[in-house]
């Protein structure tokens, strides 16, 4: 395939979700890009909406490069560090951050020279990144120099952390990767010291598919298939921000009535994940009969998306460049008749559960995420608003889609930054969802779709949108109308790394469940 | 106390289903979908628009005894129900129950012979 210059103002087509915004790219040498990038994370000017490689580094065949991953561990025998494979391609790093106040999305390029090994570490000065770039290194062979925490991270079979905390009293305890329930598979290394959490681990990548690998070469059709597959819970998240870096990379764009129903599918989405929720934070504190009935809304809400959409996770409903195949008449007509008794039902135990003392007294202060480690480690959704960070990118950037119905971003009255923070604000976020969900009902129906555009240009696109876990942010090359490169960053990629700080400080065992319940974790999303 | 549990047995009725003469036939009611069924021939093997339109490669058209047939691998579907929007001749359907299970992995591929009844 030719060489396309991606920095080209060409190969960007301003798309509805983006209007009003400014889409600016610029190419510098590496050390420049990464120090600015830097300083604008830690001023808090801007947000990193992805970081990663640019098409064109990491091309090579995914068969090949796996083969030498494993020899050039094997021949070196060495569990710290995938050996330097320094094949003289050229490699581009990319940050796509947006700038709220100038209300701008610049894409980053940082040229590496032919022949250069490494690069500078973002991480080392911005922490959301730390496990990104330790992906990176293990994914190319490319040093992050001067990261501070370099180690293996997705080969868990080969590598898994070590304690930390040690000394007379001390234990470690593993825990996985086999978990009860559904739950995905992950490892936990806890250091305790009785009952106390000293440290604690995750390590996760057991289930990685490489998604973004098994899309190259595939229509965004296709990809969109492979995109709602990311992490079940959260669909209709990564098929719209998908959709939506898809139609900007074709240059097709969307309407207004197709992202109507977007925002439709996405509250619909947020309202069974944050009522699951609650349901696993009261099976977590004990509270049996709260638990089974939340659990019940759930089952109801699913069957309620799958009448409306044929789907219980909504697959299927969000289509690129066209609206749903929804019968709008009927699906309107079931979800305003079944929706207001759920609620009730929902917001009387959600009321029971405040209500009650030790319910209330399990989750604060548990899980503690301070406001700096928020702000440091870039974390979204329930998360970060649980702290008093209003980050929430229907507010931030997709203000105007919501024009029709309204959006506050809920921040928690509080702000304590613990497990109950975070349950206050998702019972506010329950409200304003069925609020969204009760607005658009009356305005769907008008069925649309847009022009596929040309299908050989070369173009590239971001898309965001807030699932129940906060941010998914999707970048996608494309070249022929085939997809080039992808690059995905689920919610819960944000909030990992800083999961393992809210669960040692001032926490015994037995909060583990409770952390965990509140915090929502997708395990697929980051392994992808 | 027999007596009890034997009065309140009879007083409950038939709780269990009469399976597999009677299939509950739920995912209509629910709308819910699994992966396709064939429930019908098909007429025309150049057409192809099944095996083109499926994004895993799970439908091919094969050799079967000497005639073109069908091949579906449900363990290769992922239910995105392409085939049963686009074939022509409906040859695809959605199932109108859960109930499938086999003990081998060969026994997942189907031809259109196989499967002319439901499921």
């Amino acid at each position: 395939m030719e060489t396309v210059d991606w920095v080209a103002p060409a190969r960007l087509a301003p798309t509805l979700p983006w209007q009003g915004w400014r889409m600016d790219a610029r190419r510098d040498g590496v050390e420049d890009m990464v120090a600015d990038v830097a300083q604008g994370l830690v001023s808090g000017r801007t947000e990193l909406l992805y970081y990663g490689f640019a098409p064109g580094d990491d091309l090579d065949d995914r068969a090949d490069r796996e083969a030498a991953g494993k020899r050039d561990r094997g021949a070196t025998g060495d569990r710290d560090a995938p050996a330097e494979r320094g094949d003289g391609r050229s490699r581009e790093l990319l940050a796509v951050t947006c700038d709220h106040s100038q209300r701008e999305v610049l894409w980053r390029f940082g040229r590496c020279e032919a022949g250069q090994s490494g690069f500078p570490s973002l991480a080392a000065h911005f922490k959301g990144v730390l496990w990104t770039e330790r992906e990176m290194w293990e994914k190319t062979g490319c040093t992050p120099v001067g990261h501070p925490d370099l180690r293996p991270i997705m080969h868990p079979e080969e590598c898994l952390p070590d304690p930390v905390a040690r000394g007379a009293g001390t234990f470690h305890l593993p825990l996985g990767p086999v978990r009860a329930d559904v739950s995905e598979s992950g490892f936990f290394l806890f250091d305790t010291l009785g009952e106390q959490i000293m440290h604690m681990q995750p390590q996760l990548f057991y289930k990685h598919r490489d998604i973004e690998s098994l899309a190259r070469g595939m229509s965004p059709e296709d990809a969109l298939l492979l995109a709602e597959r990311i992490s079940g819970t959260s669909t209709v998240a990564h098929a719209t921000a998908f959709c939506r870096a898809a139609e900007q990379a074709l240059g097709c764009g969307s309407s207004r009535e197709i992202e109507m129903e977007r925002v439709l599918f996405g509250e619909m989405e947020r309202l069974y994940n944050h009522v699951h929720d609650f349901s696993q934070l009261a099976s977590a504190t004990g509270m049996t009969v709260a638990q089974a009935q939340l659990a019940r809304a759930k089952e109801e809400l699913l069957r309620l998306n799958a009448q409306v959409t044929g789907s219980r996770y909504l697959r299927g409903a969000v289509a690129l460049g066209r609206s749903a195949s929804v019968d709008w008449a009927a699906g309107a007509a079931r979800l305003a008749a079944e929706l207001p008794a759920i609620d009730r039902r929902v917001r009387h135990f959600l009321e029971l559960l405040q209500n009650t003392p030790t319910f209330v007294d399990r989750l604060r202060p548990t899980g503690i995420v301070e406001e700096e480690w928020a702000k440091g480690y870039g974390t979204v959704g329930p998360v970060a608003r649980a702290c008093g960070l209003a980050v929430d990118v229907r507010s931030d950037c997709l203000s105007h889609l919501y024009e029709s119905t309204g959006h506050a971003c809920m921040t928690a009255e509080d702000a304590f930054g613990d497990a109950l923070s975070r349950f206050r604000v998702r019972v506010r976020e329950w409200g304003v969802s069925l609020d969204i969900v009760t607005k658009l009902l009356p305005l769907l129906g008008a069925s649309s779709s847009v022009d596929a555009g040309s299908p050989h240009a070369a173009g590239r696109g971001i898309g965001v949108a807030e699932s129940p876990r906060g941010r998914v942010g999707h970048v996608l090359f494309c070249d022929g109308g085939k997809v080039v490169s992808w690059g995905i960053r689920a919610a819960s990629a944000w909030n990992w790394p800083v999961f393992g700080l809210a669960t040692a400080n001032g926490n015994i065992q037995t909060d583990f469940p409770i952390i965990d319940a509140s915090f929502a974790l997708s395990y697929a999303g980051l392994d992808r | 106390m027999w007596a009890k549990w034997l009065l309140a047995g009879l007083a409950s009725g038939r709780v269990t289903t009469t399976y597999p003469r009677h299939r509950e036939r739920e995912l209509p009611k629910y709308r819910v979908h699994s992966v396709p069924v064939m429930n019908r021939p098909c007429s025309d093997f150049g057409c192809a628009e099944c095996a083109e339109a499926c994004p895993t490669d799970a439908i091919t058209i094969v050799q079967e005894r000497g005639r073109d047939a069908v091949r579906l691998d449900v363990a290769a579907c992922i239910a995105c129900g392409r085939c049963v929007d686009r074939c022509p001749d409906g040859v695809f359907a959605w199932p109108e129950a859960i109930d499938r299970a086999e003990a081998s992995r060969e026994r997942l591929i189907s031809t259109e012979e196989a499967t002319t009844h439901d499921g």
